[in-house]
């Protein structure tokens, strides 16, 4: 046995891809094989720690599952017959299937991607393409969270902000099981409660987190939102609120139009420069907002006004404040949530004492934007986390909208110990982009690029994707009448929508790195009949698909051309700020992949996708791709993101821009650029200077400097928005009040959505579920991901598989006893769409109304490079079986989602469980694909690694 | 604990050996004081190659369990500390000792030496015995077997494995024991079945260890597993807890105590009372006592819970529960040892 | 004598298996490795691991409290593993306390797993012999590792730093104050193995309200008072309009 010295001969720095968090590693290799895989120490995200997922990497690798070589489908789809060809042939393939699809309308082709880190290249790609139809995962993921949270503060969770977890007192995570920021979150609380701080744990389940927070508040599933009010009521009772928060940084004081029946009902009083107006106590007049600073008003928050036109006018306060009192009392809310309104009253007074009276004050100066020098930063250590608990609901929009009114409450944005924002957010939230809007798909043509993004804002109905009919124009009814505020897209209608062919059918769907025909759908036997089903001539309904993946999932199997894809291990990439950055909350952080290991050296005739897209692209001729003269402009994916400029100067990596890389952020391309990256252990942070770090809504040196880098365009303070007023007019428009060119079809169910749900201030009501499975689906059914696979590719993995090569419905011992049901008893878990058998795991630590599972353990039986009798195919099973994908409105099928933004809303399914007859250890519905022959030659009896 | 096929081997070859040769030797060391005749040496000769053999072959058979056999001589090393090395240490000079003490027999060399190596045989039988026992014995975190009892039902089943079949020796080579051996085997029979069910009732007044102890928490509130890390086996679950055997154990043991006891001492004591005997009898007799021995040992490992199934809620609360109406569980304490 | 071990903080461990799997990924490629995994692919996987985390819960709903448990060899002081091992394969070192394996010695009879009352010890039937956790003898004392990287690679990885590394023995490390300090307690303390890795308890933090009951917390705000008179709601509890959501089990 040796020690020392031996275990690598190179040592390379990048980035892990093991899910979305995107820490920093170190990557040691021998004999041309990865050995080991650590934290990079210096990594601002992780700081030297490295999770499951990213420990176990190396099986990622060398997974059996991974593909070899282009595969064109032979068999009918789901049969897993293919025959390998080359890259030559697979790319003029594709070329050809997209450019007969772009000659008749560009919006034909379909480009969808999941849990991809090149959003900001991908949708650029899918502009050249000059379709419409491209989105990235946001769609079933967090959608309902973002668009809360840019619409209330210009940003929001997860990549956006994160907890000030130095100094944070009080920390509460709402419906959070595991996150993106996997490693720093562990790092953050751990060093919260080190100092004594407190983790407050709302969920139905206490798992993960929950094991060591100091509070458990198991609450009903989908009744969050009511939890929430019902601690602002308390807030406001007790007078715990950060008045000056509200009256200098966000629009509660502002005076909306109290007209019902008329089209200003609901916006906000204007003066004649078109500015809103607050009512000042001090001189009893009404004032702009914009002046309520420098003229140090008081504006009244509390009230009802008449303006000298007559008009009625109340702050946007006094009608939050009178539903929180009218609606959310704890005593009310106890009855919605199940938790004590003692509780809630306790809770809520704690947050407001830390946050107001904490002594936390860091002696820091600063100025903000009025002028006005602080000596200090004064503390607000109360912070948040919220995730798909909150937002996979069909009331998640409105609930996450309550968590943002709650944190201007305790005034505790930006405010050190509070939720910070990372660079390049916060951005004025009148200025966030707004999806290109066309009136009709004639508008696109092929060979000319979409001309502006694909996905944003929109500010009021003008800006939707809707013909004049009032139809949808994009393939997942994103921006429609439907789902209005779609701001990620809806990736989970991609499929139905196709296989409706309503609102269009299209010609080829592409999709890279996400599992549509298994975990990442739900409905599955509804989603494998749409992949499956052929027309009248025998054509498949969805006539092309185009799979881009890394290994073979059951997206593949389904998929008639695939693109082998090459690991994170394998590839040149950027972690840009154009996309999700992967920024701390002190400061603009970017970061690279580089190739370790060289995919050949396994017999892999693999490509990474960046480098078959700027093949394809050049193919394609697509105006981005070429030069004026026709010449290619990229060699290779390398070449493309060291010399891509989507905007002059800024590129996919802000480091060492610059002929001599002596520029950060803007700058031009800099042909050296990647080797400093490397040379900097792999990426590239801008460490904030302390004066810089927290108000940066209205911090003037902050947003002097963002301004300067492109993060921001203007210097004005960030206003937030209490009240969004842009949601009214959504409202109005369901009222048929509303003045502009678009207006909503005639349909009770699309203006009663409209109206009843477009409400400017947040609101909870039950999940729509509730009122369609009633009393015979009594037991709310969701899923978690455990933290060894959370946001993981491949569960597939060795040695993550060894911790849960099967999942269980976990559910609570007094539940079961009621339904005769015993500890690993095998179950039926039916909902109104279907029925999945599965075995019982009792466990106290699950709230009594709720069952819940691992998503995405089980597996298509033959996929994933696992054999056929794997536990994943047996005794694993996927709840998305029973999730529905569609709901049943005024006698009409919509797609199950928040009516404002679309997020699919998986978890508010509904179950009745029941003991199954047959005790069989064995799930159903069971699905099967053939394994490829040579991922069959790959399966070991034992796997001894060490290279 | 799961139950090793090679290890139950060993016991059935080693013990017969052992069992055989104390009593072959015995009839020998009697002699010596004018008591019985002693043995035809043609008799020892073939008892004696037979003990060889069994105890070769217990010794080949054990090496199964071993990951690496050809190393088992690095077993004698730490003969201070180990019951195993000392088995080891035992059991090969045991049948080194036993080779040597026949050849002396057969070349009739001198009394003296011969019966040193003899009584040395003898000695290190009882000691490779004692060891093997020992070795679960001593095991303090399997407290079903962490006794006295576990020993000297051990090697009261040597015994009993021995005397039947010497018993059956004495009737197939016309020998004047078989009176004896017939008293001896319904002795032995009866003494290993008391001490058998010994160590079945013990288990029942076991203080056994709660996963609060394991894991070092207060008391007053259970603990339940909810997660052991993997949702297949490991080596801990798979080594120190046999989930099919746990299973049938229920209906193994009494089949045990079937064939090893209830049936041999009919038989014996048939023999004795009717002074039946023949090659069926006797030959059953033995082979009962054989193949009960062999799920008897089956039992044993079976019934033995490790304490570290603790950590995977496969402890245990109180006495597994056997088949109602097989045994209840009684309210009188029995206090056997201390 | 020196005694190096671990020392776990129950009270920041998430259970989230990171120190488990770069146990495994550091171990199976160094000097103790490989650690087998048998049938990887196929429906019963199971391999060899140094590390593997418990889950366990107690008390009933709501009061539920659940807590991860990592475990891996405990470097016991007694161990009890060393003195059954018949060729002395298994060893406990003299000058840091760690409890080894020599493969070379090692002939595969188990005994020394069955005298663990742990359950720390992995027989790897591809090499035939006993396996365990060596606290990453052969990082700690590689020099060619940076010194702040000579530690063992579960203590590197954790997310949530809920593990420590030292000598327990001496008054002047961090282990040795960390489990002072926070009352370190040990698995099974009755079994008489004094086990050099320690665990640190949960502690729940509680906000103490008392001072501000008096004299902020009333329920007096003016304005709320104004919203609720002139919206004329009730002090008293009312019911909502909507439908009650009815506890369904």
């Amino acid at each position: 046995m040796e020690i020392g010295g031996s275990f690598y001969e190179r040592k390379y720095y990048s980035t892990c891809y093991m899910c979305a968090c995107r820490c920093g590693i170190e990557v040691y290799v021998r004999n041309n094989k990865v050995t080991y895989i650590k934290g990079n120490d210096d990594h601002p995200l992780n700081k030297g720690v490295l999770c499951a997922k990213g420990s176990s990497g190396i099986m990622k690798e060398y997974s059996p599952a991974r593909l070899r070589k282009p595969l064109l489908r032979t068999g009918p789809r789901g049969s897993g017959q293919f025959k390998e060809i080359e890259w030559d042939e697979a790319i003029d393939i594709a070329v050809r299937w997209i450019e007969e699809a772009m000659k008749k309308n560009p919006a034909k082709v379909a480009f969808f991607t999941g849990r991809d880190q090149m959003q900001a290249i991908n949708g650029w790609f899918a502009q050249q393409l000059g379709t419409i139809n491209w989105a990235a995962h946001g769609g079933f993921c967090s959608v309902n969270v973002a668009t809360a949270g840019l619409l209330s503060t210009g940003y929001s969770f997860w990549e956006f902000g994160d907890p000030d977890f130095e100094n944070t007192k009080y920390f509460m995570m709402i419906g959070v099981a595991e996150d993106h920021a996997s490693n720093p979150f562990k790092l953050g609380i751990q060093e919260m409660k080190r100092r004594g701080g407190k983790l407050v744990f709302v969920n139905p389940v206490r798992w993960s987190y929950g094991a060591i927070a100091d509070e458990w508040v198991p609450v009903k599933p989908g009744t969050d939102g009511a939890f929430v009010m019902g601690l602002m009521h308390v807030l406001f009772k007790y007078n715990l609120i950060d008045w000056t928060f509200l009256k200098e940084q966000t629009n509660a004081s502002w005076l909306v139009i109290q007209a019902p029946g008329t089209s200003k009902d609901g916006l906000f009083y204007r003066n004649e420069e078109g500015k809103p107006v607050v009512y000042d106590k001090k001189s009893k007049s009404f004032q702009p907002a914009d002046r309520i600073v420098p003229d140090d008003l008081d504006p009244a928050f509390v009230g009802e006004f008449e303006t000298p036109e007559g008009l009625r006018v109340r702050p946007a306060f006094d009608i939050f404040a009178e539903r929180l009192v009218r609606d959310y009392s704890p005593e009310k809310v106890e009855k919605i949530t199940g938790i004590p309104a003692k509780d809630i009253e306790r809770i809520a007074k704690e947050m407001g004492v830390i946050a107001l009276y904490d002594p936390l004050e860091l002696p820091v100066e600063w100025t903000d934007v009025w002028g006005r020098k602080h000596k200090t930063m004064k503390g607000r250590p109360v912070s948040f986390h919220i995730m798909r608990g909150i937002a996979s609901r069909s009331n998640g929009f409105q609930t996450a909208r309550a968590v943002f009114l709650l944190k201007m409450l305790l005034g505790c944005i930006e405010a050190p110990g509070g939720h910070l924002a990372k660079p390049p957010y916060p951005k004025h939230i009148e200025d966030l982009p707004k999806p290109y809007r066309i009136r009709s798909l004639d508008e696109l043509k092929y060979g000319e690029p979409l001309k502006g993004p694909h996905l944003g804002l929109p500010q009021n109905p003008d800006d939707l994707l809707v013909d004049e009919n009032g139809n949808p124009l994009r393939l997942d009814r994103a921006y429609s009448w439907e789902f209005p505020i779609a701001a990620h897209g809806c990736i989970q209608n991609v499929i139905p929508a196709a296989y409706q062919r309503d609102p269009y059918d299209i010609e080829v769907l592409m999709i890279y790195m996400a599992n549509m025909a298994w975990n990442s759908s739900q409905n599955i036997p509804y989603i494998i009949e749409a992949l499956t089903a052929k027309d009248a001539a025998g054509n498949y309904v969805i006539p092309r698909i185009i799979t881009i993946d890394a290994f073979y999932s059951e997206q593949v199997a389904y998929s008639d051309l695939v693109f082998p894809d090459a690991t994170y291990l394998e590839q040149w990439f950027a972690l840009s700020l154009l996309d999700r950055p992967p920024s701390v909350a002190f400061g603009p952080v970017d970061a690279l992949r580089q190739p370790v290991v060289d995919p050949k050296d396994q017999g892999l005739d693999v490509r990474p996708w960046g480098d078959v897209m700027v093949e394809i692209g050049t193919r394609l001729k697509l105006p981005g791709f070429v030069n004026e003269d026709g010449t290619p402009k990229y060699k290779d994916f390398k070449d493309f993101l060291i010399n891509w400029q989507p905007r002059p100067g800024v590129g996919a990596l802000a480091g060492w821009r610059g002929k001599n890389g002596d520029k950060h952020f803007v700058g031009e391309p800099n042909p050296k650029q990647l080797e400093m990256y490397t040379k900097n252990k792999g990426f590239f942070y801008y460490r904030l200077p302390k004066h810089m770090r927290y108000f940066r809504h209205i911090n003037k040196d902050y947003l002097e400097w963002a301004k300067s880098v492109g993060f921001v365009k203007k210097t004005d303070p960030i206003m937030m928005n209490f009240y969004v007023e842009s949601l009214q007019t959504f409202r109005l428009a369901g009222q048929g009040l509303w003045e502009g060119e678009n207006q909503p079809p005639n349909d009770p169910v699309i203006r009663d959505r409209l109206t009843k749900y477009f409400d400017p201030l947040p609101f909870w009501y039950p999940p729509f579920e509730e009122e369609v499975s009633g009393e015979e689906y009594p037991l709310y059914a969701f899923t978690a991901r455990p933290q060894w696979m959370y946001h993981s590719w491949d569960s597939q993995n060795v040695w993550l598989r060894q911790i849960s090569s099967r999942n269980f419905l976990y559910m609570n011992p007094k539940t079961a006893e009621k339904l005769g049901i015993k500890h690993l008893d095998w179950v039926w878990v039916e909902s109104r769409v279907g029925r999945v058998k599965c075995q019982v795991f009792l466990t106290e630590a699950t709230e009594p109304n709720s069952v819940w599972t691992w998503n995405a353990i089980g597996k298509m039986q033959g996929a994933w490079g696992l054999k056929p009798e794997a536990d994943e195919g047996h005794e694993g099973f996927l709840l998305n079986h029973v999730i529905p994908h569609s709901i049943k409105l005024g006698g009409r099928e919509v797609f199950y989602g928040d009516p404002v933004t679309g997020h699919l809303a998986w978890f508010d399914t509904r179950v009745k469980v029941y003991r199954a007859e047959d005790q069989t250890p064995e799930t159903y519905p069971e699905f099967r694909v053939e394994p490829l022959p040579y991922i069959k030659e790959r399966w070991v009896d034992v796997m001894r690694y060490k290279p | 604990m799961h139950p090793p096929i090679s290890l139950i081997f060993f016991f059935l070859t080693a013990g017969t050996s052992i069992g055989l040769f104390i009593f072959m030797y015995s009839i020998e060391f009697l002699k010596l004081f004018g008591k019985g005749q002693g043995l035809p040496e043609e008799v020892i000769l073939k008892l004696g190659i037979l003990e060889l053999i069994l105890i070769g072959l217990g010794a080949f058979g054990a090496s199964f369990h071993l990951g690496h056999k050809l190393r088992a001589w690095k077993a004698i090393k730490r003969f201070r500390t180990s019951w195993l090395s000392r088995e080891a240490v035992f059991s090969g000079a045991y049948g080194f000792s036993l080779l040597v003490y026949l050849i002396l027999n057969q070349l009739g060399a001198n009394p003296l030496f011969e019966h040193f190596f003899g009584i040395l045989t003898f000695v290190l039988g009882v000691l490779s015995g004692f060891s093997t026992a020992m070795i679960y014995a001593s095991n303090r975190f399997v407290l079903e077997w962490n006794s006295s009892v576990t020993v000297i039902y051990y090697l009261l089943m040597y015994l009993m494995l021995g005397s039947t079949l010497m018993a059956y020796f004495s009737y197939l080579y016309r020998l004047p024991y078989l009176g004896t051996f017939i008293f001896l085997s319904f002795l032995f029979l009866v003494l290993a079945f008391g001490f058998r069910l010994a160590f079945n009732i013990r288990q029942f007044y076991l203080k056994r260890p709660t996963m609060n102890e394991a894991l070092n928490l207060p008391h007053n509130r259970p603990i339940r597993v909810v997660d052991t890390g993997s949702t297949t086996d490991n080596y801990c679950t798979e080594e120190f807890y046999y989930r099919k055997g746990k299973e049938m154990l229920s209906t193994v043991i009494p089949i045990a105590y079937l064939l090893t006891f209830i049936v041999p001492l009919f038989l014996v004591l048939y023999a004795w009372i009717t002074g039946t005997v023949n090659h069926w009898i006797l030959g059953l007799t033995y082979i009962f006592v054989l193949v009960g021995s062999a799920l008897e040992r089956w039992s044993f490992f079976v019934e033995g819970n490790h304490v570290q199934n603790l950590f995977y809620g496969l402890y245990p609360e109180e006495g597994y529960k056997l088949r109602k109406g097989y045994m209840e569980r009684k309210e009188t304490k029995i206090s056997l040892y201390g | 004598m020196a005694q190096f071990a671990l020392v776990i903080d129950l009270n920041t461990c998430v259970g989230c298996h990171a120190c488990a799997t770069n146990c495994k990924e550091w171990n199976t490629q160094a000097a103790f490795g490989p650690l087998s995994d048998f049938d990887p692919y196929g429906a019963r996987p199971e391999g060899v691991w140094y590390n593997r985390i418990m889950t366990y819960e107690t008390g009933e709903f709501p009061n539920t409290q659940v807590f991860h448990l990592p475990k891996s060899c405990l470097h016991c002081q007694d161990a009890p593993c060393v003195p059954v091992c018949p060729t002395g394969a298994s060893y406990k070192r003299e000058q840091d306390g760690i409890v080894l394996v020599n493969y070379d010695d090692c002939i595969g009879c188990k005994l020394c797993s069955w005298s663990c009352p742990y359950g720390c010890r992995e027989f790897d039937e591809a090499d035939k012999v006993m396996k365990k956790c060596t606290l990453c003898i052969d990082r700690i004392y590689d020099e060619s590792l940076p010194p702040e990287h000579r530690k063992p690679a579960c203590v590197l990885t954790c997310p949530a730093r809920a593990r420590f590394f030292g000598d327990i023995e001496d008054p002047e490390s961090e282990v040795y104050r960390v489990i002072e300090e926070r009352n370190g307690f040990v698995l099974f303390p009755d079994m008489g193995t004094n086990p050099g890795n320690h665990y640190l308890p949960r502690i729940e933090t509680r906000v103490n309200l008392e001072e501000f009951e008096k004299h902020i917390l009333k329920p007096d705000n003016p304005l709320f008072l104004e919203v609720m008179k002139r919206h004329h709601v009730s002090n008293k509890t009312q019911l909502p309009e909507e439908k009650q959501v009815e506890e369904v089990v």
